[in-house]
């Protein structure tokens, strides 16, 4: 496989992943909308509807449903990280692959 | 720095899907004629590579969290279109699946993170790097600074981005209806945590790696190489 030191490095970072969850506190912008209602007092209309119209996402916050519960919420991590990074280089991959050749294999 | 659906509001979230659409075509237009066939394996590991980043959330001053993004370090491996290709589907991925940034944001976030970051900090390594070689420490000091340059630079522009709302969108009695927080309360609340330890997150990986691979994989090199140096033999 090509560039297989990468891969392997790639494979230890996903292993890594829950060291990146440690860190206590949320992105500067990213709360959920209570959490807006709490710091100012209402929740920003607009915000509220548009939050409301899209769908939510399947393993929200990286966390495997069901794995949290059972204090598995480092291997759901490490599952999402994998997930992730497959379908990430797997997407790249073959839109880079179609679009210079035509074709994936 | 990934925007959340409701903060800023359709009308941005539009305008900027309208300014990262021809980007990513004109990327695409780029990787079709002048991607080399190696490339393609190296896209798809350093895309996986920036979603991995990602997820590694250091504190930040404040109380706040940050990541690196890695978009410079793929801009300079690969050049700066396909590296926006490349993060532009790390934050699709994130977005789609794991609610990580949103979806009508997902454009907002992708000028920010996968155009603006790679493109000016490719530009800053560029000029910082002038003709020193994969290896020399001046190389991977110019990538670092890059890194820590794109990083800055698109978390200003996120601050931007939220701080306008209240201004643009708001109900007659004033009362905004997206982000709430004005430029004086976002510019700094982005600006301040990166221009200190988040940047120099992204200068440290950055740097990081291009210090290691100059040294060990000089041939990974061949994008920046081209023209000069000893990665063009």
């Amino acid at each position: 496989m090509r560039y297989r030191k990468g891969w392997i490095v790639l494979l230890v970072l996903a292993v890594l992943s829950p060291l990146g969850a440690i860190a206590i506190g949320e992105a500067w912008g990213e709360w959920g909308i209570e959490a807006i209602e709490e710091a100012v007092g209402f929740k920003p209309r607009g915000m509220e509807k548009t939050v409301e119209s899209v769908p939510g996402a399947p393993i929200p916050d990286y966390e495997i449903p069901g794995l949290e519960e059972r204090g598995l919420g480092g291997a759901g991590l490490i599952l999402s990280a994998l997930l992730g990074a497959g379908i990430t280089a797997g997407a790249a991959f073959g839109i880079a692959r179609v679009v210079r050749y035509g074709r994936v294999s | 720095m990934h925007i959340p659906d409701g903060y800023i509001s359709p009308h941005t979230s539009g305008v900027l899907y309208l300014a990262s659409i021809p980007l990513l075509c004109l990327s695409m237009r780029i990787v079709r004629s002048r991607i080399k066939q190696s490339h393609i394996p190296l896209l798809a590991l350093l895309a996986a590579f920036s979603f991995l980043i990602m997820m590694f959330n250091i504190p930040l001053p404040g109380g706040t969290t940050g990541h690196a993004v890695g978009g410079v370090l793929v801009a300079i491996l690969v050049g700066p279109w396909p590296a926006l290709l490349a993060v532009t589907l790390a934050l699709a991925v994130q977005a789609i699946f794991f609610g990580d940034g949103g979806i009508i944001t997902l454009g907002a976030n992708i000028f920010n993170l996968a155009f603006v970051m790679p493109f000016a900090g490719y530009l800053v390594f560029r000029v910082l790097a002038g003709r020193s070689e994969p290896g020399e420490r001046r190389f991977a000091l110019a990538a670092a600074l890059g890194g820590y340059a794109g990083v800055n630079l698109a978390a200003a522009l996120v601050g931007f981005e939220l701080g306008i709302q209240p201004l643009l969108h708001h109900l007659p009695d004033g009362t905004p209806l997206y982000c709430p927080y004005s430029l004086s309360v976002t510019l700094p609340a982005m600006i301040l945590p990166h221009l200190t330890v988040g940047g120099l997150a992204e200068a440290l990986v950055t740097g990081g790696v291009v210090a290691f691979l100059g040294k060990y994989h000089t041939e990974l090199f061949s994008y920046t190489g081209t023209g000069h140096g000893k990665a063009a033999e």
